[in-house]
């Protein structure tokens, strides 16, 4: 009969090589006279082979390849800004579709942010602003100077060509300032006016997440918060937009469009 | 250092992407999780301690990432098994990938079973982690590892017909909760 002292955690233990070496010279020496114990331990051993060349060999579970580039161009960003030796701002990576068609794969509306993972405290800096011209004029103007406050970050001549044109997920960095443009997601508000949320990053500074408005051919500010810096851990919550999502929550904020959608939304204003 | 951070990263993908979806079993979450992961890993990595493995730092990472969806979406009473939806892919060709392992009987046996049983089996029998390394991702003590790996390999065993075995009572000593 097998030996009661050997439960089948021991001998797991045993086949993964997690015993201590005397409880491993006992079972080693009750492998030999006992039969069962030794059909055990091969049937635990057979197990861990088994499951290995399962999965692990090189085409088994292939990383597919729109992640991979995804991931090693969020690599090669996180690299430049090291090199840079800039504290980090926040960085966002939607999760946009692969492509340009079918319909869009964003979260629903009441989370229709990706969680972002921007720490610190946010603060909103101002609401209401507008960016004079815009949509049919040229140069775009932007005023932002709001009963003396300025919105921070957004007013820079480059941002309202890339509202109108940049397709949700890109980045571009604004000419002059070396500021960096994200666009996050297009939707419509209530009233159908077209609104985008984007993310500028100013160069040495903390980061400024926005929404705007088409109103009349003018893009105006709905709504902008101001990231702090991030952490030290780098472990933010998602919570951190909260004021964000409570604000798209509150104004009735449409789905975020799809690509197509936007496409052809932002083809109207050209 | 920050390379050399981030080509690790890269280089463990596979295994990032291998356990993300033993975890949802969706080619499409599975793919936003380790997205989710390596933005985490890079934001933090100034505290990842040196010394320590950071493969089972990441993976900690990624099954946060899965318990804090959970949570948000409580998927898990919806999660599609996708042996019953092949359907379900991802965008980028997860359809062959699924299709080919599961062609294999092993990993059609790990999927049937309970969640708590194949990420313990995956993490030691595929990624070698430790059993200490492994309590570290799951969060449980590593008797808890050792008596969850003792039932899961009797189980596919089973489902595997390697031998018709059944589970022995655990250590006199109660090594596990």
């Amino acid at each position: 009969m097998s030996d009661p002292r050997f439960s089948d955690e021991t001998l797991v233990a045993f086949v993964d090589g997690e015993l201590d070496a005397q409880t491993r010279k006992t079972v080693e020496a009750a492998l030999v006279s006992d039969g069962d114990i030794a059909a055990r331990v091969t049937m635990f051993r057979q197990t861990r082979t088994r499951i290995r060349q399962a999965y692990a060999q090189d085409d088994a579970i292939p990383v597919p390849a729109g992640l991979k580039a995804r991931i090693k161009d969020m690599v090669e960003r996180d690299a430049s800004r090291e090199k840079d030796t800039i504290t980090s701002p926040p960085e966002v990576i939607p999760f946009t579709p692969a492509t340009g068609s079918g319909t869009s794969k964003r979260k629903p509306p009441a989370r229709w942010i990706m969680p972002m993972a921007a720490a610190g405290a946010f603060v909103a800096v101002g609401i209401g602003g507008f960016f004079a011209g815009g949509a049919g004029q040229s140069p775009p103007q932007i005023d932002l100077n709001v009963a003396g406050l300025n919105v921070a970050g957004l007013d820079q001549p480059g941002i309202v060509p890339a509202l109108e044109s940049l397709a949700s997920g890109q980045i571009i960095r604004i000419e002059g300032t070396g500021d960096r443009l994200r666009t996050i997601a297009s939707y419509r508000d209530p009233a159908g006016s077209l609104c985008r949320e984007f993310e500028v990053d100013e160069t040495g500074h903390s980061s400024v997440v926005a929404v705007a408005c088409v109103q009349n051919g003018i893009w105006r500010v709905q709504f902008s918060v101001s990231s702090g810096q991030i952490s030290e851990t780098g472990y933010a919550p998602a919570s951190s937009l909260e004021a964000l999502d409570a604000y798209l929550l509150a104004v009735g904020a449409g789905a975020p469009m799809s690509l197509d959608e936007e496409a052809a939304a932002l083809s109207t204003l050209r | 250092m920050t390379l050399d951070f981030g080509q690790q990263l890269i280089d463990f993908l596979p295994n990032l992407h291998r356990f993300a979806l033993s975890l949802c079993r969706s080619g499409d979450i599975a793919n936003d999780l380790v997205q989710e992961t390596c933005e985490k890993a890079l934001k933090s990595q100034h505290g990842f301690e040196a010394g320590t493995r950071l493969d089972a730092w990441l993976f900690k990472i990624l099954r946060n990432c899965w318990i804090d969806r959970l949570r948000r979406t409580k998927t898990r009473g919806t999660t599609i098994d996708i042996t019953e939806a092949p359907d379900i892919v991802g965008t980028d060709g997860t359809r062959t990938m699924e299709s080919r392992l599961m062609l294999n009987a092993t990993a059609m046996a790990m999927d049937r079973l309970p969640d708590d049983y194949r990420e313990v089996l995956l993490l030691v029998c595929v990624e070698e982690l430790s059993y200490a390394q492994t309590a570290l991702v799951l969060d449980v003590p590593v008797g808890t590892v050792m008596s969850r790996l003792a039932r899961a390999r009797v189980k596919i065993s089973q489902l595997m017909g390697i031998e018709t075995v059944s589970a022995r009572s655990s250590d006199k000593s109660g090594s596990q909760p």
